[in-house]
């Protein structure tokens, strides 16, 4: 139902409508964060990117051939734009190691491990799951939002799922399994 | 469907582990961001100017897409075509597997416009385009979409474009049966930085449309052509660029439904064109008298003649033209006021112009983002038999041009010079020879010049020539005519296709020359209109105003009926008839040139020097053509190689190593065939067609051989037929490549530029080229087996990707130190040439 309006939106948008243009940002602000989030494994940055992601996208709106895929095409400008600003993968490194470091008070806390254990997923996977735990999309939000069949969707979760378990169950987490 | 407690507890371990749901704040943002803001308001704009290039001349996309068809038909048609050698056949493998193409058409001067074709369906005009066509030739129907007047108009292509294609026949099918044409290859050409090879196909027949011949200008690498030139309709020269094959063409392109919020129309003058019926009584005087369909030729034969009398009575004409002109152009206003000088010879082929400016050009609206296309310098004009040749008075080369014939469509003045047509066409040629000596040429558009009323009417109107008009439009040609007081007309009209018609209007009172000419879209809309108003100088009929309106969709109004893009008006202010002329006006000397001055022959594609007395062309090398060529095409390839092995570092982090190895070292096969899914080496999926688990002779890596890629064969080579090639890395400790493990950058210590990583070595050196072996150098005398395929060197190319060419006398020392990557200060790159 949603999808005639949000292709007029788009097209209003292109007219120049910038009233349009912020019903498109508060419907996927969201998703562009969590999709920049991905990248970043940072809240703030990934919002200084999705912020940044809109402000291309309101430049390049002209060069986007089908208004129906304006939300893959936010999508991939906020991934690009990202992946620009991660850090040189050694910077990465010591962050991660900072943030597996066991707190003082004793073992890590299962938080930790678990987002540990999302960020250590391959990059597709980790999508998925971010958006669906993390920015709480259903599975037909995030087709629609990465441009992939509902059954693609569900195969990556579950996928990824099969690896968190195995991953947390080899953290001395043996409680979970599928 | 439960979940299982485990699996309810992994959900919310992830459900609670981070919460991302950040509240958008769009006023926030929109005050962080005004620029982005001010952007997106400005995008009608940014819209607005690129769908105004691509409001075309609808007339011509009749024929543009007739000629698009073929060609890739022609494609198909290959396939069957007698393999008149090896190469021609690879070509015709490659063609085959052509499913789609996109490129530009440029029928004779009209502007570029963008072409799609997939199948059999042809699309005119680029996504998002104001104004397409699309044509579906299985189905037989077309579509027109007019976005500026919000309509539509299905065509049946059985009976537009004046019966230009056969009822009910397909234009792929029909080219298949025709398998007789021979081709021709001809001498290799340069186009941009690729040596194309050339092909020319003759004797092909199109659909009753007869088509003298295809040239066809290849890529040596993709076997695809680059640059197709074709003629049809007898005169009008085609000419294909830029293309972009087999990539996947969105199905929307080729929808033939009528576009949400658009009315269906039906094709002009529908009922103007319709059948002779009995004329209704008192109607005579307005509509005026149909003339019976068998009679038409005999008229326009009539029409033809008198034309060519009063025309051949021209001996010479000399005068002054004043032209006004209003360009509309994005929103902003260009006002041009000129004179022409002219002095004329018709029958001599000669004429002289000599344009200046009267006023200065103004410009109306944001002049300082106005760019206008059409702001005339002053020059000087000079037309011989031969050639056109423009020389501007004020500044120099490389503003000057000489345009030859046949393509001498009038002066294109303040246009970038570009090469319509490398090769005359015989057809054009000769139909144009004659036209060009008129010395009318200046009044009309340059791409209908006044010229083509008076003698190419004629020819086309006369004789056979004007039956065969009559066959071509079938019963859509009508002419009629009409009485007021003494004066006669007649009104000649037809549908042409698309939904476009043209009408022309023959007066007695100017000796039944052409004195309203007009192109209109569908519901009688103007495109183009010319008046002509004409007076008689010593029983002659000369043009004294020719009006020239263009209506092309306004930007922002997407309106194209109510102001003209263009207006030109020419008015005679001087004239003298038939009175001798100094023949010193027609003399190249008498432009005020210098001997050294330099211009650019557009068709040849090269530069001329004024001897004095005329042009010469500049030598451009002493080095013979043909060498050279092969130069080009082995650094070519050594480019090429650089540029896959640096893809190959960029996505593994480090270079490939000499040879792939099993467990125990034994080297399995080269690094020529790990590079090839980096680069374009070659089509199709070679790269991943070896088992790398294999050594090179295995029974399966063995006859990939025979497949080598095009960019492993040297064009000096006598071997590669043997599937060898000539491109090795230096084998050693201290180079790029060596052995089993590939390096990193960092590890060329004295830079990628001062260090070789490839050769082009002797054919003595050649090896299978998937097989791990290299180029040893011997110590004592590097230079061994290296030089043999070039008399005065060889070629090497850099670690930096780039390819130089290594004389023979390189001091042996030094090509040591450039084959290692660590040799220090003595690896200078400056040994080596260009």
């Amino acid at each position: 139902v949603n999808a005639p309006i949000e292709t007029e939106l788009v097209e209003a948008a292109r007219r120049g409508d910038v009233d349009s243009l912020g019903e498109l940002y508060r419907r996927h602000y969201a998703t562009v964060v969590g999709v920049a989030y991905c990248v970043l494994a940072d809240r703030n940055l990934a919002e200084d990117a999705a912020q940044e992601a809109f402000a291309i996208a309101c430049r390049e709106l002209v060069r986007l051939r089908h208004a129906e895929r304006f939300v893959p095409w936010i999508c991939t400008i906020a991934r690009r734009l990202a992946l620009r600003m991660a850090p040189p993968r050694r910077d990465r490194g010591l962050l991660t190691e900072a943030a597996a470091a066991p707190p003082a008070h004793g073992g890590p806390h299962p938080g930790d491990l678990v987002e540990q254990a999302v960020r250590d997923l391959p990059a597709r996977a980790r999508e998925v799951v971010v958006l669906h735990y993390y920015t709480g999309l259903s599975h037909k939000e995030i087709a629609a939002s990465l441009g992939l069949s509902l059954e693609a969707v569900h195969g990556r979760l579950v996928r990824a799922r099969r690896i968190l378990a195995d991953r947390l169950r080899g953290n001395g987490m043996g409680d979970i399994e599928l | 469907m439960t979940h299982s407690p485990q699996k309810k507890k992994l959900d919310d371990l992830l459900t609670g582990a981070v919460d991302l749901r950040p509240q958008p704040d769009f006023a926030a943002w929109r005050r962080r961001h005004p620029q982005a803001v001010e952007a997106l308001r400005s995008l009608p704009l940014v819209l607005a100017k690129r769908r105004s290039t691509m409001n075309r001349a609808l007339r011509y996309i009749a024929s543009a897409a007739a000629v698009l068809i073929l060609l890739a038909a022609g494609a198909w048609w290959m396939l069957f075509s007698h393999g008149a050698s090896s190469a021609w056949a690879e070509v015709i493998d490659r063609l085959a597997q052509v499913r789609s193409a996109t490129c530009n058409v440029c029928v004779g001067c009209s502007p570029m416009d963008r072409i799609y074709l997939e199948g059999s369906r042809v699309r005119i005009g680029e996504p998002g385009a104001n104004r397409f066509g699309v044509m579906d030739f299985r189905k037989g129907t077309s579509l027109w979409v007019n976005g500026s007047a919000k309509t539509a108009l299905i065509g049946d292509l059985k009976k537009d474009f004046g019966g230009l294609f056969v009822p009910g026949s397909d234009p792929l099918n029909d080219l298949l049966q025709m398998k007789t044409a021979p081709a021709e290859r001809l001498p290799d050409e340069q186009i941009g930085d690729v040596l194309c090879q050339v092909y020319r196909v003759t004797g092909v027949a199109f659909l009753g449309c007869k088509v003298p011949w295809v040239k066809l200008w290849l890529d040596p690498r993709s076997k695809l052509p680059v640059e197709i030139h074709a003629v049809i309709m007898d005169r009008e020269a085609v000419t294909l660029t830029d293309f972009r094959w087999n990539e996947p063409l969105d199905k929307d392109l080729f929808e033939l439904a009528v576009p949400k919020g658009y009315r269906l129309v039906e094709p002009p003058g529908a009922a103007a064109l319709a059948p002779a019926g009995p004329a209704k009584k008192g109607a005579g005087a307005e509509a005026g008298r149909q003339i019976p369909t068998g009679e038409i030729a005999k008229t326009l034969d009539m029409l033809g003649q008198r034309i060519e009398a009063n025309y051949k009575a021209i001996d010479s004409w000399s005068g002054t033209f004043d032209v006004k002109e209003r360009n509309r152009e994005g929103g902003h206003v260009v006002i041009t006021h000129a004179a022409v000088d002219f002095f004329a010879e018709p029958g001599r082929g000669r004429l002289r112009i000599n344009y200046r400016a009267v006023e200065p050009v103004k410009m109306i609206g944001l002049a300082a983002n106005c760019q206008p296309a059409c702001q005339w310098p002053e020059s000087r004009w000079v037309r011989t038999p031969e050639q056109w040749l423009r020389f501007p008075v004020s500044g120099g080369f490389p503003d000057s041009a000489i345009e030859r014939f046949p393509r001498a469509d009038g002066p294109r003045t303040g246009q970038a010079p570009r090469v319509l047509f490398r090769e005359p066409p015989k057809a054009v040629n000769e139909h144009r020879y004659q036209d060009c000596i008129d010395p009318l040429i200046f009044f009309g558009e340059c791409d209908r010049p006044y010229w083509q009323f008076c003698s190419t009417t004629a020819a086309a109107l006369r004789g056979q020539r004007g039956a065969r008009l009559e066959e071509e439009h079938k019963k859509r040609l009508t002419l009629r005519e009409r009485r007021r007081g003494a004066v006669t007309e007649y009104i000649l009209s037809t549908q042409v296709g698309g939904g476009s018609a043209w009408e022309k209007v023959f007066s007695s009172s100017a000796g039944f020359n052409i004195v309203s000419d007009n192109i209109l879209l569908e519901q009688g809309q103007p495109r183009q209109t010319w008046r002509y108003t004409f007076r008689t100088e010593k029983g002659v009929f000369i043009p004294s105003e020719v009006e020239y309106n263009m209506y092309q969709d306004d930007p922002i109004t997407k309106d194209s009926s109510r102001v003209p893009t263009q207006h030109r008006v020419f008015t005679l202010k001087t004239t003298r008839v038939n009175e001798a002329i100094d023949p010193g006006v027609f003399e190249v000397q008498s432009l005020g040139l210098r001997r050294g001055d330099r211009m650019i022959d557009e068709i040849e594609n090269r530069f001329l020097v004024f001897d004095g007395k005329t042009f010469v062309p500049v030598p451009r090398r002493k080095l013979p053509l043909v060498p050279d060529t092969q130069r080009v095409q082995a650094t070519n390839n050594m480019k090429l190689i650089g540029l896959a092995i640096h893809n190959y570092v960029a996505v593994n982090g480090h270079f490939p190593p000499a040879y792939v190895a099993d467990k125990n070292g034994k080297p399995l096969l080269s690094w020529r065939v790990l590079i090839l899914p980096y680069g374009v080496l070659h089509d199709g999926d070679l790269g991943t067609q070896f088992h790398l688990d294999e050594p090179w002779d295995s029974p399966h890596n063995r006859p990939l051989i025979a497949r080598m890629p095009a960019v492993y064969r040297s064009p000096n080579s006598t071997v590669s037929d043997q599937g060898k090639t000539n491109y090795l890395t230096i084998r050693g400790k201290d180079t790029v490549f060596p052995g089993r493990q590939g390096i990193t950058f960092p590890e060329i210590r004295d830079g990628t530029s001062c260090t070789i990583m490839t050769v082009e070595a002797s054919d003595a050196k050649a090896v299978i080229w998937t097989r791990p072996d290299d180029f040893d150098y011997d110590q004592p005398d590097p230079l061994r087996g290296l030089v043999g395929l070039w008399p005065d060197g060889f070629l090497v190319g850099l670690a930096d990707g780039s390819a130089r060419f290594a004389p023979s006398s390189i001091d042996p020392a030094v090509l040591k130190a450039l084959f290692r990557r660590n040799a220090g200060k003595k690896a200078s790159p400056e040994a080596l040439g260009k």
